[in-house]
C-alpha cells in the first residue's frame, strides 16, 4: 500500500435501498489535514463509521494505516483517535471514571497534556457526562482523543451544536494540537469557515459522490464562476464540458465552470461575448455551487 | 480485557450484589437446617428445607440471569457505550468476550459457594444429607446450564431496543426452560439440550454483534 494513511475504495453504501454513497474514491496521505464537507445527511458521518468498522460497507473497502477497517486490532485502533458527532461518549459516568477508563484502553495516555486540557477547560472531574454542556463534552471528547496520541485524528463534525464562543475554543485548542505534531487529521464538518481554518485538502461530498477533492488553494484556482454578457442574445450552448452550473438571461450567462483553463476561455471567445468577468468566490460559494442539489455535479479531483 | 470485565461488573453491580446475596442465603439455609436437624432428630434424610431451596434456586437464578444479560445488552445498545468503545484500543470481540465472562462469573458467584457447602454438607454429614455426589454434580451443572443459556438468551433480548419486548421475553423464557427439567428431569439428556441451547444462543449474539452496525 502506498503512504496513505486513509483510503477508500469505490466505497458504495445503501441504506434501505437508497444510495447514500456512491463509488467514493480517497486518499489522505500521512501528515495532511484533510477537510471532508458536505450538508447534513450527506453521508459524512456514514463514510467516517465505516472506516472506524462501525458499519459495513455495501461495496467496496476502507483501509486505515494500511489496514482494511474490519480487520483492525486492538493495537490499531490505538493509534487512532476518534471524536464523534453529538459527543455521546458514556452519559451515565462521572468524568473522572470515564477518563480512567479511557487510559486502561488505551496503549499510549499523555497524563500531562490531558491535565493541561482539564485544566485549561476546567472540566469538573465529578460530574457525570450528561451533566455536562455539549461544548464541555466537546472538550473532554477532543481530550480524551488526543491524550492517546493517535497518529491518526478522525474530527466527525466536532462541532455542532456548539455555540460560537465554544466553537472558537475547540477549534484554538484542535489547532494547537494539529501543529504539535505531524499527525494525519481526518475533519469532517458542515461549518466552512472551521474546515478553511484547518484543512489542507478538502474534500466535498454531493449527491453520495465526492465532487471536489483537491488542495483549497488549488479548489479556489480551478473552479470559476464567470459573468459573460453577449451584445445581442446569449447562446443556447456554450459548449464547454465540467459546468458546475450555469444561470442564463436575455444577454447574460452566469457559468461555474471546473477546471478552468485557457481552452475552455477560448470556446467562451468564440460566441464574442462582450465582456467576461470573474466573480470572486469564497469556500462557501464554492461549497453551495458543488452541492446544490437537484443539479449535476462535476468532479473536479 | 480486564479492563473491560472490570467495567462491565462495575456497571452491573447491584446484579453481583444480588448474587453475593443469594449465594449467602442459600448456603447459609441448609447449614443451618443440617446442623439444626441433627440436633434435634435422629438422622434419617434429607431436611425439606433442602427441597425447598433447590426448586427456589431454580426458579429464581435463572430469571436473574436473563435479566442481567438482557439488561446488561440493553444498557449498552441504548446508551451506545460499545460504539464508544469500539473506537479505542480494542475490539468487538474483546467486548462481548469481556459481557460473557462477566455473565459466567455471576453465575459462578451464586453456584460456587453454593455447590461447595453442599459437598462439604455431603461429606461431613452423609446420612442427613444421602444424595450421591453423582446427582449433586447433575444438579449443579443443570443449573449452571440453565443459567447460561438465560443469560446468553438474555443477551439476545437485550439486543433489542425495544424494552417492553426484553422484559417480556425475559419473563416467558424461564419457564419454557424450566418445564425442560420438569419432563426430562436432572440428566444428560437435559444438559445436552441446554448445552445446545446456550450455544446457539451465544454463536446467534455472536454474530449479531460482530456485524450489526454498532
Amino acid at each position: 500500500m502506498s503512504d496513505a494513511v486513509i483510503k477508500i475504495d469505490n466505497l458504495v453504501k445503501y441504506f434501505d435501498g437508497r444510495c447514500v454513497l456512491n463509488g467514493i474514491n480517497l486518499k489522505v496521505p500521512k501528515g495532511c489535514i484533510y477537510g471532508l464537507l458536505g450538508r447534513n445527511g450527506i453521508g459524512k458521518t456514514t463514510i467516517i463509521r465505516i472506516l472506524q468498522g462501525l458499519e459495513q460497507p455495501t461495496r467496496g473497502d476502507t483501509y486505515l494505516l494500511g489496514k482494511r477497517s474490519e480487520q483492525l486490532t486492538a493495537k490499531d485502533r490505538g493509534r487512532i483517535g476518534y471524536v464523534a458527532e453529538g459527543h455521546h461518549l458514556i452519559q451515565n459516568y462521572r468524568v473522572a471514571r470515564l477518563v480512567e477508563l479511557c487510559k486502561s484502553l488505551s496503549l499510549k495516555w499523555n497524563q500531562d497534556f490531558f491535565d493541561e486540557i482539564i485544566q485549561m477547560f476546567r472540566l469538573p472531574m465529578h460530574q457525570k457526562v450528561k451533566q455536562l454542556s455539549t461544548g464541555m463534552r466537546a472538550q473532554l471528547n477532543l481530550a480524551l482523543g488526543m491524550a492517546i496520541e493517535p497518529e491518526v485524528l478522525i474530527l466527525d463534525d466536532p462541532t455542532l451544536g456548539l455555540d460560537t464562543v465554544a466553537r472558537r475554543q475547540f477549534l484554538e485548542l484542535a489547532i494547537d494540537v494539529i501543529q504539535r505534531d505531524g499527525r494525519t487529521i481526518l475533519f469532517s464538518s458542515h461549518i466552512l469557515s472551521d474546515v478553511e481554518r484547518i484543512a489542507d485538502r478538502i474534500g466535498i461530498l454531493a449527491a453520495g459522490e465526492l465532487v471536489v477533492d483537491c488542495e483549497l488553494e488549488e479548489l479556489k484556482k480551478r473552479v470559476k464562476k464567470l459573468r459573460i454578457i453577449f451584445p445581442e442574445k446569449s447562446p443556447e450552448d456554450l459548449h464547454l464540458t465540467e459546468i458546475i452550473r450555469q444561470q442564463r438571461s436575455q444577454r447574460e450567462i452566469v457559468i461555474t465552470v471546473a477546471n478552468f483553463n485557457q481552452q475552455k476561455q477560448a470556446v467562451i471567445n468564440t460566441f464574442g461575448p462582450q465582456s467576461c468577468t470573474e466573480i470572486p468566490m469564497s469556500l462557501e460559494d464554492l461549497f453551495i455551487e458543488c452541492t446544490r442539489t437537484g443539479e449535476k455535479n462535476v468532479s473536479t479531483h | 480485557m480486564l479492563a473491560l470485565i472490570k467495567r462491565e461488573i462495575e456497571d452491573n453491580i447491584l446484579f453481583f450484589i444480588i448474587a453475593a446475596i443469594i449465594a449467602i442465603v442459600f448456603t447459609v439455609i441448609p447449614i443451618y437446617s443440617v446442623m439444626t436437624y441433627e440436633m434435634e432428630k435422629p438422622p434419617i434424610g434429607i431436611p425439606m428445607s433442602m427441597y425447598g431451596i433447590f426448586w427456589l434456586l431454580f426458579l429464581f437464578v435463572p430469571l436473574i440471569c436473563t435479566a442481567f444479560g438482557a439488561t446488561q445488552m440493553y444498557a449498552d445498545r441504548s446508551k451506545k457505550i460499545s460504539t464508544f468503545l469500539a473506537t479505542m484500543a480494542t475490539t468487538r470481540k474483546r467486548i462481548l468476550t469481556a459481557k460473557i465472562i462477566t455473565g459466567l462469573l455471576w453465575i459462578c458467584v451464586v453456584i460456587v459457594p453454593l455447590a461447595a457447602a453442599d459437598a462439604i454438607l455431603l461429606r461431613v454429614y452423609p446420612l442427613i444429607v444421602p444424595a450421591d455426589t453423582s446427582l449433586l454434580v447433575k444438579l449443579f451443572i443443570t443449573l449452571f446450564l440453565i443459567c447460561l443459556a438465560c443469560y446468553c438468551l438474555g443477551l439476545q433480548m437485550g439486543w433489542n431496543t425495544n424494552k417492553f419486548f426484553s422484559i417480556l421475553g425475559s419473563l416467558a423464557v424461564t419457564p419454557i426452560l424450566m418445564s425442560i427439567i420438569i419432563v426430562k428431569g436432572f440428566g444428560i439428556e437435559t444438559a445436552a439440550i441446554l448445552l445446545l441451547l446456550a450455544i446457539a444462543s451465544t454463536l446467534r449474539i455472536w454474530q449479531k454483534f460482530m456485524t450489526t452496525p454498532l
